[in-house]
């Protein structure tokens, strides 16, 4: 009811800060927070029943059930602090696939503005900067729902934590960046670490931990990313990144996580609207985690990794047609439904009216051992956006 | 991962250097129009870099990481303003880390604050209209005098940020705004015949051309700002040309050219696909080289 009541206001509050925006003849004004709202909203259906769905989905954002899934509503803010700082905000709202609602903090966070020699410190709850698709809101990915490998190693919601990062844009002739960052480990978006309280178990080993209490249980991450452009229509992005931290299975039980990641963008310079172009993305990630021993369990090393290759396609202006291909296996995995062999196809057709929406008809393909029939997926959804002009990213 | 790390440091090393060595002003601009105009005034003392290429559509950028690392090193942005680069300059500056350019200092010049906007929409306006610039049409370095009043605010500028050139800026602009008067006054005279022509746009791309060299537009393919004409409005412009006799419809090379196809299958009218910006089409290197083009192109036309 609470919640109910805060989300009424915020959307009031876009509404009112839109029309006073207008109504000034202006698209932003100094001290008003660029505020928009995202809608995203997917219906489906499939030849396995909710239950088996709500597997094979695994992000806590992807369609989850036969019929309309109300994927992520999302209220951004973002302003200039003062001189010396930028603030962002981005609260969700959400029906989960039980039909509950649910709000949703998912990045408040500050940046600084201007730090001598290329550094810039965020610190408040943010996205882990890990691979590429991470730190990107479900409304900007080329797909419907996010890689089974991002689901199974960074978490349903995607690792996302209260800490504090540094990123140092180096002063070399090629893009450069490095980033360290220091994280909470617990909670429910830290899900290969201490993860959520409520957890009694992780593949059958009991958890025993769920606070921190030395240093060494927080969760430390590191990234490097580099940029070149080939030629002056084509731009390369390769990126390597690894977290390391403690998880709930043990006093001394840790985790490890490490990822590669490649972005590749071709685009012409003379386009209609930004089109065409030919995204190419891959990501390939792998986690040790050191399962403490219980009762029933002896320890044991778990190593699970998987990767995603995609590719988008604008062929005409509006349109754009995209495949991917996952890949995820575990050691020793079984009939774990978190950790068996899967194999997914997807394809999808994407249409942009403007720049504010689009509407996306996609296909996946499922083949996971632990089904017993190939799963056919087929999902249409349809994306809005009003006030502030949202930021291009490349 | 300690190879790498310490491989990395020791490149690092061998590549600042280098770098620190460049003299002169680092200045960049969100297009090559604004470089144009800023080469004209800094000559030797600066050394621009344009953000995008003239054959874009400078709305629609992504900040590539190039372009972060271009702004980083910047002493100073010259922008277009407007909300032209709405979607993407605001990002691009807050991933630069850099103090010289971010808005309100002294290395951030939005030049089109030196100039009187047309097209201002009034009353209460939202998204719905299309891509409406609340602010005013961004286009407006088609008219060579706001081409001049641009430059006079870049010569104070870069005066401001390096006193020591003041001179040399303050000399280099008085040359340059003779000679584009000069050339606007041949311009002028080349394109007499056309005000006589009917003529047609795509979008309001040339609204400040047409006023500098007084013809006049009928009106635009386009329905609202920015987005495709549907298939009525196409067949209400069709009607357009026929009853008004339309001749001559301009475009930007980096609009859809199948409306032009369309357009000129349909009817009789001549379509011409323009530069819109210095570097738009090859061999136009400078704000002189573009009118030359844009007013031999449209004096030819028929």
């Amino acid at each position: 009811m609470q919640y109910r009541t805060i989300v009424l206001l915020l959307i009031y509050a876009v509404f009112l800060s839109a029309t006073e925006t207008y109504a000034q003849a202006r698209s932003g004004t100094l001290l008003n927070p660029q505020i928009s709202l995202n809608g995203l909203f997917t219906a489906g259906g499939s030849n396995v029943d909710d239950k088996q769905i709500q597997i094979l989905q695994g992000g806590a954002h992807d369609p989850q059930k036969n019929g309309f899934t109300v994927q992520n509503v999302e209220l951004s803010m973002t302003a200039a602090v003062d001189p010396y700082l930028n603030g962002e905000a981005h609260i969700i709202y959400q029906l989960d696939a039980e039909g509950e609602s649910r709000l949703e903090l998912e990045e408040v966070f500050f940046t600084t503005q201007s730090l001598p020699a290329g550094i810039q410190l965020k610190g408040g709850h943010y996205f882990t900067e890990f691979g590429r698709l991470n730190n990107k809101h479900p409304h900007s990915w080329s797909f419907v729902d996010q890689p089974i490998i991002n689901s199974r190693l960074l978490g349903g919601d995607g690792l996302r934590n209260p800490g504090i990062r540094l990123s140092w844009l180096t002063p070399l002739s090629l893009y450069s960046e490095l980033f360290f960052g220091i994280q909470n480990s617990n909670g429910e978006t830290a899900a290969s670490f201490l993860g959520s309280a409520e957890e009694t178990d992780f593949e059958g080993h009991l958890t025993v931990k769920d606070e921190v209490s030395a240093i060494d249980d927080l969760l430390y991450s590191a990234r490097w990313l580099n940029s070149v452009d080939l030629t002056s229509t084509t731009t390369i992005n390769l990126g390597a990144s690894a977290l390391f931290g403690p998880n709930a299975t043990g006093e001394n039980t840790r985790t490890n996580i490490y990822g590669v990641d490649l972005y590749l963008k071709w685009q012409p310079l003379s386009t209609v609207r930004g089109w065409p172009f030919v995204k190419w993305q891959f990501e390939w990630m792998t986690r040790n985690y050191e399962a403490g021993a219980s009762t029933s369990i002896s320890e044991e090393t778990l190593k699970d990794w998987g990767l995603y290759n995609q590719i988008v396609w604008g062929f005409l202006p509006g349109w754009s047609w995209a495949i991917r291909l996952d890949h995820v296996n575990g050691n020793g995995s079984g009939n774990s439904l978190n950790r068996d062999r899967r194999d997914r196809y997807s394809t999808n057709l994407t249409w942009y009216p403007s720049e504010f929406s689009k509407l996306r008809l996609q296909y996946n393909l499922d083949d996971a051992q632990h089904l017993d029939k190939k799963a056919h997926t087929a999902w249409l959804q349809f994306e809005f956006m009003f006030g502030a002009h949202a930021a291009h990213k490349f | 991962m300690k190879k790498i790390l310490t491989f990395y440091f020791a490149m690092t090393f061998l590549c600042i250097w280098p770098l620190r060595a460049n003299a002169g002003l680092n200045v960049i601009t969100t297009t090559q129009d604004l470089a144009a105009l800023t080469m004209e005034i800094g000559k030797s003392r600066v050394k621009v870099k344009s953000l995008t290429h003239g054959s874009q559509n400078v709305h629609f950028i992504e900040p590539k990481p190039s372009m972060i690392l271009a702004a980083k090193r910047a002493d100073m942005l010259v922008l277009v303003g407007a909300d032209l680069e709405t979607g993407w300059l605001p990002v691009l500056i807050k991933s630069a880390r850099n103090r010289k350019i971010s808005r309100g200092s002294r290395g951030y010049l939005n030049a089109s604050i030196a100039v009187d906007l047309i097209g201002k929409p009034e009353g209460i306006i939202d998204r719905s209209m299309g891509d409406v610039h609340p602010q005013g049409n961004p286009h407006y370095l088609l008219n060579p005098i706001n081409g001049i009043k641009v430059a006079k605010s870049i010569s104070k500028r870069l005066s401001e940020i390096d006193p020591s050139g003041s001179e040399v800026y303050t000399n280099n602009f008085g040359l340059f705004k003779e000679k584009l008067l000069k050339k606007f006054d041949q311009w002028q005279n080349t394109m007499t015949g056309t005000k006589q022509t009917t003529i047609m746009q795509y979008h309001r791309s040339w609204d400040y051309l047409a006023k500098a060299f007084g013809f006049s537009i009928t009106g635009q393919v386009e329905d609202k700002p920015g987005m495709p004409p549907s298939l009525s409005r196409l067949k209400a412009v069709i009607d357009i040309i026929q009853g008004q006799k339309v001749k001559l419809l301009l475009m930007t090379t980096y609009q859809d050219k199948k409306y032009a196809r369309l357009l000129s299958d349909k009817t009789d009218i001549s379509v011409l696909r323009l530069p819109a910006a210095v570097g738009g089409v090859k061999g136009i290197h400078s704000y002189f080289d573009l009118f030359d083009y844009l007013v031999k192109s449209i004096s030819h036309a028929k």
